[in-house]
Formats: structure tokens, C-alpha cells, sequence
């Protein structure tokens, strides 16, 4: 055994040991596998609502209207928009990480109540083939007795800044890992719903 | 063994070896999760057919490595470099992020074939089956790997194995 040999052995353990850990990884995949699946029925719909089109469009032989001028899309400033945090992570979020500041940038809700660990730094609009918009949903600790809210009811209603555009987003059953797309660059507004838990977020999606 | 059973099981150990063969967490998680879906997809036939672990870590490295493929085509290969000795650089790398560095500088089946030998501890033929290449060409990325990180780790090693 080469002096190599002997320090990846030890270097891998010790690498491995700072892994991310996901602690609702079944979870996570089920979530990911409906999403697939979601996005796939909703292609299939496309393709057969525009089969159908055509085919009315044959049968009455009508001219094909003139295609309409693309809609503007508005430029959205980043600008004023609060960037993600950095540094140690508030104590009560640091379950399952190795160490106070794993070096992943955080976002903290307007009322404290929520933190949103931004695993896939900077979230992207569309989202990128290689890197998810993945958010790990931090609840802050809540002085007095706590109800938790039944499963499948944390989402957010996002709207984005300087336009009407606002879309839903079922995060999950409980505050956790995450996977949020969203259609467009910008600025958004995501106001966080847990049961009687609400608060507000803002996070910035760039343009790829 | 159903699928949620195993993921509590062996997730960890998945996600540990996913890290370490990428060294990037978000990149970890995404193919963890990609396996562990496509393993979930025909879990039935997984379980009876196929060790589980195998399944899901041969298709986490050949993700990976087509990542890194479309990702990028500058890998830049060194020369064979022979074995040669030296000073014992596990008794004098004290700082992690010099490995961690090191490891950075291999290609992506070079750090393949030395995680898959020295963490997971697989054999060569093992190796080759799951990269679907020969033992030969395992031996010669674990060479020319080792011989990278040692001339990364010591600079007084220059890649041709020369000081």
C-alpha cells in the first residue's frame, strides 16, 4: 500500500462524513417522481390540444392567423432585492449539518419564522438541467404549545416584483427539502403558508 | 425490503458516496435522488433481481461521469506517471483542503476508479464492470491518479514524476 493509498483511504472517510444529508430522502424522491411525472402529463396535453388544433385547423380550411407578436417580458431588477445570507446558520436550523457554517447561503423570512437554506445557490428561472432549485425550509422554534398543521399543506402563493404575475407552489406536507421552480427571473414575494404559520420570503431567480 | 425501508437504510451511505465522488453537496443530492427515482421506478425488480447498493451506485457514477462529460471537454490528462517513492504524504497533508483541492485536479474517472476502489472498496473487475471498461484501463486511471494527486500534494513533484 502506497502512501497514496493511505490517504484517500482516510481522506474519503473523512470527506464522506461531510456529506449533505437529506432526512426525508424517500420522501424527496416520491416528491421528485410526481413532479416528472406532472410535467410530463402536462407535455402530453400540449401536444394533444395542439394535434387537435391542427386538425381543426385542416378541416376548416381557414388561414392561419397571423401569430401574435411575443409578449414583452418585462426586465426585472435584481436590485433591491434582498441577497441571500452567508455565515454561521441560526443554532436551531443546524440539524444534520456538520458544523455551524456550512457555507451555504440562507434566506430568512420577514418575521423570522422561516429560514430557507438555498441548496441550489442562485436559484435559477427556468430551472437548469444540471442543478435543481432545491430549498431546504427551516421552521424557527415557537415559544408556547405548537399545532402542526395535517401533511400536504406548506405553500407559498409567489408573486413576482413589478408585475401581476403569481403562481402557487405546494412545497410539501411540512417544512423540509425542497424543489421550487418558478416561471421567471426576478424578484419574488413568496408568501408561506404552514397551517396557521404564515410569513414572507423574498428570493431572487436569475435568468439562466 | 420495501423502498422507504431502504432508503432509511442506506440513503446515508449513498449520500456519503455520492459526496464524496463529486465533492459538490448540490450535485450529490441531485444524483442520489435521480438513482434512487429510477431504482424506485421498477423497485420490484431492483430488490429481487439486483443488490440494491449496486444498482443505485453504478447508475449515481455513470451519472456522474456523463455530467461532468457534457459539462466539460478539457480534460487534460497527464503522461503516465510511474509510482515512484517518497516522502509518506499521509503523514504530512495536515490540512483537508489540500486534498480536497488535490482531488479537484483529477479527471472524472480517475476519481472514480480511486473512490470506487478505496471507499467503496471495490475490486478492479469490479470496477471495470460498473465503468464498462477493462481492468487494464482501471489500473492505468488509479496510476495516473494516484500520481496527480501526489504531484498536487507535493510540489516538489512535478506530473512527470520528476523533482
Amino acid at each position: 500500500m502506497t502512501d497514496v493509498d493511505r490517504l484517500l483511504g482516510a481522506g474519503f472517510e473523512e470527506l464522506g462524513r461531510e456529506a449533505p444529508h437529506d432526512a426525508d430522502l424517500a420522501g424527496s424522491v416520491r416528491r421528485r417522481g410526481r413532479r416528472q411525472l406532472a410535467v410530463l402529463a402536462s407535455a402530453l396535453a400540449v401536444v394533444v390540444l395542439a394535434g387537435a388544433a391542427g386538425v381543426a385547423a385542416v378541416r376548416l380550411r381557414t388561414p392561419a392567423p397571423a401569430p401574435a407578436a411575443a409578449a414583452p417580458v418585462p426586465t426585472v431588477a435584481l436590485a433591491g432585492c434582498p441577497a441571500l445570507a452567508t455565515g454561521p446558520l441560526p443554532e436551531w436550523a443546524r440539524t444534520g449539518f456538520s458544523g455551524p457554517d456550512p457555507g451555504i447561503p440562507f434566506a430568512r423570512s420577514r418575521d423570522g419564522r422561516f429560514l430557507a437554506i438555498v441548496f441550489g445557490n442562485p436559484l435559477s428561472a427556468p430551472s437548469l438541467p444540471d442543478r435543481s432549485n432545491k430549498i431546504l425550509w427551516v421552521l424557527a422554534p415557537v415559544a408556547g404549545p405548537t399545532v402542526e398543521p395535517a401533511p400536504g399543506q406548506f405553500w407559498a402563493q409567489a408573486r413576482l416584483e413589478g408585475t401581476g404575475l403569481s403562481v402557487r407552489r405546494d412545497i410539501g406536507s411540512a417544512p423540509g427539502p425542497s424543489i421550487v421552480d418558478l416561471p421567471r427571473a426576478g424578484c419574488w414575494q413568496l408568501e408561506l403558508h404552514w397551517g396557521s404559520y404564515t410569513d414572507s420570503i423574498s428570493l431572487r431567480y436569475r435568468a439562466p | 425490503m420495501e423502498f422507504s425501508q431502504y432508503v432509511t437504510a442506506r440513503g446515508p451511505a449513498l449520500e456519503r458516496f455520492a459526496y464524496v465522488l463529486t465533492g459538490d453537496a448540490d450535485l450529490a443530492q441531485d444524483l442520489v435522488q435521480t438513482a434512487l427515482l429510477k431504482a424506485y421506478r421498477r423497485w420490484r425488480w431492483v430488490a429481487r433481481v439486483e443488490h440494491p447498493d449496486a444498482y443505485v451506485r453504478r447508475i449515481v457514477t455513470r451519472s456522474y461521469l456523463d455530467w461532468r462529460r457534457r459539462r466539460s471537454s478539457s480534460e487534460q490528462p497527464v503522461d503516465a506517471v510511474p509510482e515512484r517513492a517518497g516522502p509518506d504524504l499521509a503523514d504530512g497533508v495536515a490540512d483537508r483542503d489540500q486534498l480536497h483541492r488535490a482531488l479537484r485536479t483529477l479527471t472524472p474517472r480517475q476519481r472514480a476508479v480511486l473512490v470506487l476502489r478505496h471507499y467503496e472498496g471495490l475490486d478492479d473487475a469490479a470496477i471495470a464492470g460498473l465503468l464498462r471498461c477493462g481492468e487494464v484501463s482501471v489500473r492505468s486511471h488509479a496510476s495516473r491518479g494516484a500520481a496527480r494527486l501526489r504531484a498536487s500534494l507535493d510540489p516538489t513533484i512535478s506530473p512527470g514524476g520528476s523533482r
